[in-house]
């Protein structure tokens, strides 16, 4: 009952000073964006990247020749062999527990050309197989996908990107039409729906073949090593499959006991700790940053709060006469400091969201809410309030009655 | 100017008969601006770090490589053919304006021993005789191999200073036998210091004649074509000879794309361009935040001021005071709030910036950071701290200016 009585007048003295209660409100406000906002803009970093990994599937991964990122010394992996085409259909034949394996091979920067339009010399030729439609997260748009047989019979057949598309075939449907990717003759049977650029970089762009076709067209030329996309029944039985398919890998290419692989395998997990690891960082950073714009708002608080009892002497003074007790005074303007603190993190908290949302916008995703770090700042919010608060509120309460009414 | 030391003097009274006050306001400022020039001083701590490793490669020396050191279209670089031995004699006859065309060679971790002492992961580099010269040819004990030691593929060796340090702790390399995979090499130099924090590879290695390098591990080695410039006034031009030589030796037919890359210094200062950008607005701009909230705090309190002062301001207006001393009263109250708030955080700044860098130095042998706030960064907060105390004082102080005195001189 008192406490509610305490809020009130927390509340109504707050909005008798609108300007001062303003700014005080602003600079918690600011403190609390750099926290909400950091935590909110990383989040939305995080769920583009976990976005991309669930196209890629929770209960997938991939072996293949190099790591997936590499800094400094490569010497681990520099001088592996490559996975050929033989050894990765060997481990297709043997896998004989994994729901489905697709193989694939990308060379990069290949020309395509249609009626003497070609195009700029970034297009990625996938060699691959049916699987990849699931693994990439590809649908058609029109005419149909690779399939087992195309695989089998080493078809010329190919799956063009909607970028490829709009260039070569602008007025006309694609499929059917005989188009040359590096000067070798491909017959398109189908078109992808468009996924749009990510981070600026075209998803479109491409041509998808069978992977025996690849082989034997480009392999001489170019690079050889075969991605090994593996996909377990479910993702409790990830661990094991991980486990018998490293053994057949090992088997195929020769890996004497103790010695260690000659290939890597790349888990869903394994890339986003790599990445939540640098992005943890940045949301400290935003804490910090956080923190210390909170601490000045906090010194900022105390001053305005001894103004205030400076001011309301005469108030108080009154109050003590009618019977409060210096509790009662204690505890009005330590409420007052901390609805102050808490009014500050709630607009702090929505200006964050919004920064989050805006990068979410930008990078096409919807951010989760950082619970956590709303969390985290609603109480160092208060702690703020109760820390920088408490000398005000101590002077008013302490305030001799008498002295306190004849204060003009 | 009477107005405005008058004004100063006013301000220092205004202060100093409300201490508790001016101490709060002016540490909000203090907190606010020691972040940022910490912020500052961080980063270009890191700047220089960078600065030196980029200085490794030497800003008018070209590296011919088939890779792109900056890992473009590395997939496709793989698969090109080495740049070969003859391909660089070539090169090195027909290049006609570079100061030196050099050959180099390398091979990543092996081992290397001296008595019982091994280091794995040791880089050789198989180089000619005028390596040493292109890098300016000082050395730190011993000498560089000669023409004849390199034209005969003598077994000598020039170890980089890391490598000379962990390999003879205590005695004098030079003179002495190493082993290199099991194969006998006599030490004959030892290279300067060179690499920084971010890269000291540099510094271990060892250097051997590019024919004893070929004679252990093949003449078919890739070779890495350093072109010195000499100047980097004449980086263009080199390049552009290169570019063409390299055409011609390696058959490339008109309108095909190069199958080799032109690795130079600034490529890496242009890819990193854009991260020190991020890095630094993201940096200074999060604590930045606080420096906002310590001048959102001045004026606050400089709204009280003039609050608490409109019967002294009425006083002075009737006494003829006019709307821009009253103006220039606040102002200059709110400007020296700030500089000094500015003042008393360059004070902690510098000494913090000194104890955490000779820290890291003894500690860790960390010399990156220096131990001083750079001076345009004590100017510019200076400048950014009165001007904001003019923002901050502004309104406040326009406010205080525009009373109506005689409405003034009746407020209780």
């Amino acid at each position: 009952m008192q406490l509610t009585e305490s809020v009130r007048m927390a509340v109504r003295s707050i909005g008798a000073n609108k300007l001062r209660a303003g700014l005080t409100l602003l600079s918690i406000a600011i403190g609390v964006f750099a926290i909400v906002g950091v935590a909110a803009a990383v989040g939305a970093l995080e769920a583009k990247v976990d976005d991309q990994l669930s196209a890629f599937g929770r209960n997938s991964f991939i072996l293949q020749k190099d790591p997936a990122t590499h800094f400094g010394d490569n010497s681990r992996y520099r001088n592996r062999k490559d996975i050929t085409l033989r050894q990765a259909l060997e481990f297709k034949r043997r896998m004989t527990s994994a729901q489905s394996i697709s193989l694939t091979n990308v060379t990069m920067g290949a020309v395509v050309k249609y009626a003497g339009v070609s195009t700029d010399p970034n297009i990625n030729v996938y060699g691959t197989d049916e699987g990849f439609l699931l693994n990439a997260d590809f649908s058609i748009d029109q005419g149909r996908g690779l399939d087992p047989r195309d695989v089998q019979m080493r078809s010329n057949v190919a799956v063009i990107g909607a970028e490829v598309k709009t260039m070569l075939f602008p007025h006309e449907s694609a499929v059917g039409k005989i188009l040359t990717v590096n000067g070798q003759p491909y017959t398109v049977i189908g078109v992808f729906n468009a996924k749009g650029a990510i981070f600026g970089q075209s998803q479109d762009a491409l041509v998808v073949v069978p992977i025996t076709s690849a082989a034997e067209r480009f392999f001489d030329e170019w690079g050889t090593s075969i991605s090994i996309n593996v996909r377990a029944w479910s993702v409790e039985a990830l661990d094991e499959t991980v486990g018998q398919a490293v053994g057949i890998l090992r088997a195929i290419r020769g890996v004497e006991i103790g010695a260690e692989n000659d290939f890597e395998v790349i888990t869903n997990e394994s890339i986003s700790e790599t990445f939540g690891d640098f992005t943890k960082y940045i949301a400290w950073f935003g804490l910090f940053c956080g923190s210390v714009a909170l601490l000045a708002a906090g010194v900022g608080i105390m001053n305005i709060m001894l103004v205030s009892v400076k001011e309301r002497t005469r108030e108080i003074g009154v109050r003590k006469a009618v019977g409060a007790t210096s509790n009662d005074i204690l505890t009005q303007f330590m409420i007052e400091a901390v609805t102050l603190c808490q009014l500050g993190a709630l607009i702090g908290i929505g200006i964050g969201l919004l920064g989050g949302l805006g990068m979410g916008a930008l990078i096409k995703v919807t951010p989760p809410i950082p619970w956590t770090w709303v969390g985290v700042s609603i109480a160092s919010c208060t702690f703020v309030g109760l820390v920088f608060g408490i000398y005000p509120a101590w002077r008013a309460s302490r305030l001799d009655p008498i002295e306190a009414l004849r204060y003009e | 100017m009477d107005s405005l030391v008058e004004s100063i003097k006013m301000a220092i009274a205004a202060l100093t008969a409300n201490k508790m006050r001016a101490v709060l306001t002016t540490l909000g400022v203090v907190i606010g601006i020691t972040i940022v020039l910490a912020m500052g001083w961080a980063l270009s701590g890191l700047d220089a770090a960078l600065e030196d490793t980029l200085a490794i490669f030497g800003d008018d020396i070209l590296y011919v490589d088939k890779f792109d050191w900056t890992g473009r279209r590395w997939m496709e670089a793989r698969n090109r053919k080495n740049i070969t031995y003859d391909q660089f004699l070539k090169v090195e006859e027909r290049l006609q304006s570079p100061q030196y065309v050099i050959p180099t060679a390398r091979r990543t971790s092996l081992d290397v021993r001296h008595e019982n002492l091994q280091l794995t992961s040791t880089t050789i580099m198989g180089v000619s005789s005028d390596y040493n010269a292109m890098l300016g040819g000082s050395m730190a004990e011993g000498r560089f191999f000669n023409d004849m030691e390199d034209n005969s593929g003598a077994g000598v060796a020039v170890l980089g200073n890391a490598t000379a340090e962990n390999l003879f702790p205590s005695a004098d390399p030079i003179g002495k036998r190493i082993r290199v995979n099991g194969i006998p090499f006599t030490v004959i130099g030892v290279m300067p210091k060179r690499g920084t924090l971010g890269a000291d590879m540099v510094d271990n290695q060892i250097l051997m004649p590019l024919k004893k390098f070929f004679s252990l591990y093949g003449a078919s080695s890739r070779i890495v074509i350093n072109v010195k410039a000499g100047g980097t006034d004449r980086l263009d031009e080199v390049r552009y000879e290169t570019i063409g030589v390299m055409r011609q030796v390696r058959s490339l037919a008109p309108g095909q794309e190069d199958d080799f890359a032109i690795n130079t210094q600034q490529a890496f200062r242009d890819q990193t361009a854009q991260l020190r950008f991020i890095v630094y607005g993201v940096g200074l701009m999060l604590t930045g935040l606080s420096f906002l909230v310590g001048s959102i705090g001045i004026m606050n309190i400089m709204f009280v001021s003039v609050t608490e002062r409109t019967k002294e301001i009425g006083i002075r207006k009737a006494l003829g005071a006019t709307r821009s001393s009253i103006l220039l009263q606040f102002l200059v109250e709110a400007v020296v709030l700030c500089l000094l708030g500015s003042l008393i955080a360059l004070v902690i700044t510098s000494i913090g910036a000194y104890a955490v860098s000779s820290w890291l130095e003894r500690s860790y042998e960390l010399d990156f950071l220096s131990p001083f706030i750079p001076p345009s960064q004590i100017l510019l907060a200076i400048l950014v701290s009165a001007f904001v105390g003019v923002l901050a004082g502004i309104i406040p102080a326009y406010r205080g200016a525009r009373l109506d005195p005689v409405e003034a001189l009746r407020s209780e």
